[in-house]
């Protein structure tokens, strides 16, 4: 059963600026192999990646009802890539939150343009 | 480090962060209801005062969130009288006189992080930091 959606528009340019100035700090955002993910492509299409991640994140929070929160780490979600359907993998505050509520799954997609990502979750309970 | 020091590298960084013109921030300027500040700016704005102070800002030390879902706290989407003595508790180290129950969470969230609450917030990190090394 359906039982949360959530979406989330992430401007490239802005995410970009946030890894370029903050890169030892991004560990605290990114898990290690988003990093690794994002990394890997060149120049926009890299920042179109953590664009998309941080996008993902954010529409995990929303369809857990959540937003944003103190006691949450971005880092405890990770999106795998994002890019077609896939299910994240959820740890530490997120996943206990997640679980309180009986929403143990959560799968996201994500799309880049020139200028945003884009990416929309949805929670599923059995 | 003065005051006055503390607060103008403060601007700094929340010029840099939120892309704001200098003369946008006073003390009584909220980053969320005045400079529209999202999630991606908090963290801009953490990590920035953190490397320009030297400090380590902890989950939930400027940000009161976790506060706000426990229902003793927060009724009906207003804080409730032990909501505004657990906030206050949490942020001693700045004024929340007018910090009343009865307000909204939504406002709250709003007004509640001003440029003034984090000067003072770095003031007594940098404080207490110093009276550490002198133990």
């Amino acid at each position: 059963m359906i039982c949360g959606a959530g979406v989330d528009v992430a401007p490239i340019a802005r995410v970009a600026r946030l890894v370029r100035d903050h890169r030892p700090q991004i560990a605290r955002i990114f898990t290690a192999s988003e990093v690794t993910y994002c990394d890997a492509a060149r120049a926009f299409r890299r920042d179109g990646r953590y664009a998309a991640a941080f996008a993902a994140k954010e529409a995990v929070l929303k369809a857990l009802g959540t937003g944003w929160r103190s006691d949450l780490e971005w880092s405890d979600i990770e999106t795998r890539g994002a890019s077609a359907g896939a299910p994240v993998e959820l740890s530490g505050g997120v996943l206990r939150e997640a679980e309180r509520q009986g929403r143990v799954r959560v799968f996201v997609s994500a799309a880049v343009t020139s200028a945003n990502a884009i990416a929309a979750a949805v929670a599923e309970r059995d | 480090m003065t005051r006055d020091e503390i607060a103008d590298r403060v601007a700094q960084a929340l010029v840099q962060a939120l892309g704001v013109s200098r003369s946008d921030i006073r003390p009584e300027t909220s980053l969320a209801g005045d400079l529209e500040a999202e999630s991606i700016d908090f963290l801009d704005v953490v990590f920035r005062l953190e490397k320009d102070f030297g400090i380590e800002i902890a989950r939930g030390e400027l940000f009161p969130q976790e506060l706000l879902r426990d229902p003793n706290l927060v009724a009906g989407g207003k804080v409730t009288a032990a909501g505004v003595a657990a906030i206050r508790e949490r942020f001693g180290f700045t004024d929340l006189s007018g910090l009343a129950a009865g307000l909204s969470v939504e406002d709250l969230m709003n007004n509640m992080l001003t440029v003034r609450l984090i000067v003072d917030y770095v003031e007594h990190k940098l404080r207490a930091a110093a009276s550490a090394v002198e133990r």
